[in-house]
C-alpha cells in the first residue's frame, strides 16, 4: 500500500533515520518535507527519473511528515507517519 | 319626504339601479384584484450569510487565499483545503494571526468529529483523522509561542484520537 496524492506517491509509513523514496508524477523540480514547525521545511530536488530520495529526520516516532510537490493549491499534498526505529 | 320604495319605482329604474350597482362592485373588485396582483409577494428571508467585510489584500495572493479560508471561508472549505493550508502556514506564514484563526477552527472541527471531506489535491488522505490530528498537534506544538499558546491544551486531546 502506498500513500498517494494526485502527483506524488510514496510509502504511507517510514522508519525514523532512515529514507524515503517519494514519486513524482508532475513537473515540479523540488518536493518540499514539512514536520510542523518552523524552518523544517526542507527541499529536495526532483531527479530526472522523476524520484526523490529523501533521509528521514530522526523524529519521534509517530510524527507526521506533510510532504508536498509545488505550492498553493495546484500543489500535491501526501501524509506519512513516521515510526520508531 | 318621503322616497318611494321599491316596489313603487319603475321595474326599468330598478333594473337599471342594479345594473349600476354591480358595475360599481365589479369595477371595486377588479381593482382589488389589479391591486394585489400588482404586488409583489414578499420575498422569503435570506438564509445566506451577509458578505464578510473586505480586507485590504496583502499584496500575496496565496497569502489573502489562506486568510480568507481561515476566517471567511466555511468549514468545509477549510477543511478541503487542509494539507495546503497547513503546509504554506509551516513553511511561510507562521506569524500571520489571522491563519491561526484557521488553525482554530480546524482544531475544534477535528475534536468535534466534524465529517473530514477528501483533503484537496491528495488522495488517501480523507478518512484518516488520526494522522491529520497528529499534524495538527505537531504544528500547534512547534508554532510560535505567541499565537498557538491558546491552542496548546488541545494538543494532549488531538494526540488521542484513534
Amino acid at each position: 500500500m502506498s500513500a498517494q496524492g494526485p502527483g506524488l506517491r510514496t510509502a504511507p509509513v517510514v522508519v525514523s533515520g532512515g529514507f524515503i523514496t517519494v514519486e513524482v508524477g508532475t513537473s515540479a523540480q523540488t518536493i518540499e518535507v514539512n514536520t510542523g514547525a518552523p524552518g523544517e521545511t526542507t527541499s529536495y530536488p526532483v531527479g530526472p527519473d522523476r524520484t526523490v530520495r529523501i533521509p528521514v529526520p530522526n523524529v519521534p516516532g509517530g510524527t507526521v511528515l506533510l510532504i508536498s510537490a509545488g505550492r498553493g493549491k495546484r500543489a500535491s499534498y501526501v501524509l506519512v507517519e513516521v515510526i520508531a526505529p | 319626504m318621503n322616497r318611494p320604495s321599491v316596489a313603487q319605482l319603475p321595474l326599468a329604474d330598478v333594473v337599471a339601479s342594479r345594473r349600476k350597482c354591480l358595475r360599481a362592485l365589479a369595477a371595486w373588485g377588479g381593482l382589488v384584484l389589479a391591486a394585489g396582483c400588482s404586488v409583489a409577494p414578499p420575498s422569503p428571508p435570506s438564509s445566506a450569510p451577509p458578505p464578510p467585510p473586505a480586507r485590504p489584500s496583502s499584496g500575496d495572493a496565496l497569502l489573502d487565499e489562506l486568510r480568507r479560508l481561515a476566517v471567511d471561508a466555511p468549514l468545509d472549505e477549510l477543511l478541503a483545503w487542509r494539507l495546503m493550508f497547513l503546509m504554506e502556514l509551516g513553511s511561510t506564514y507562521r506569524n500571520d494571526p489571522l491563519l491561526w484563526r484557521g488553525v482554530e477552527r480546524m482544531c475544534q472541527a477535528t475534536l468535534d468529529g466534524t465529517p473530514m471531506p477528501p483533503a484537496r489535491q491528495s488522495v488517501g488522505d480523507g478518512p484518516d483523522r488520526r494522522l491529520f490530528a497528529r499534524l495538527l498537534a505537531q504544528v500547534i506544538e512547534r508554532g510560535e509561542p505567541g499565537l498557538s499558546a491558546p491552542l496548546q491544551p488541545r494538543v494532549v486531546e488531538l494526540r488521542r484520537i484513534p
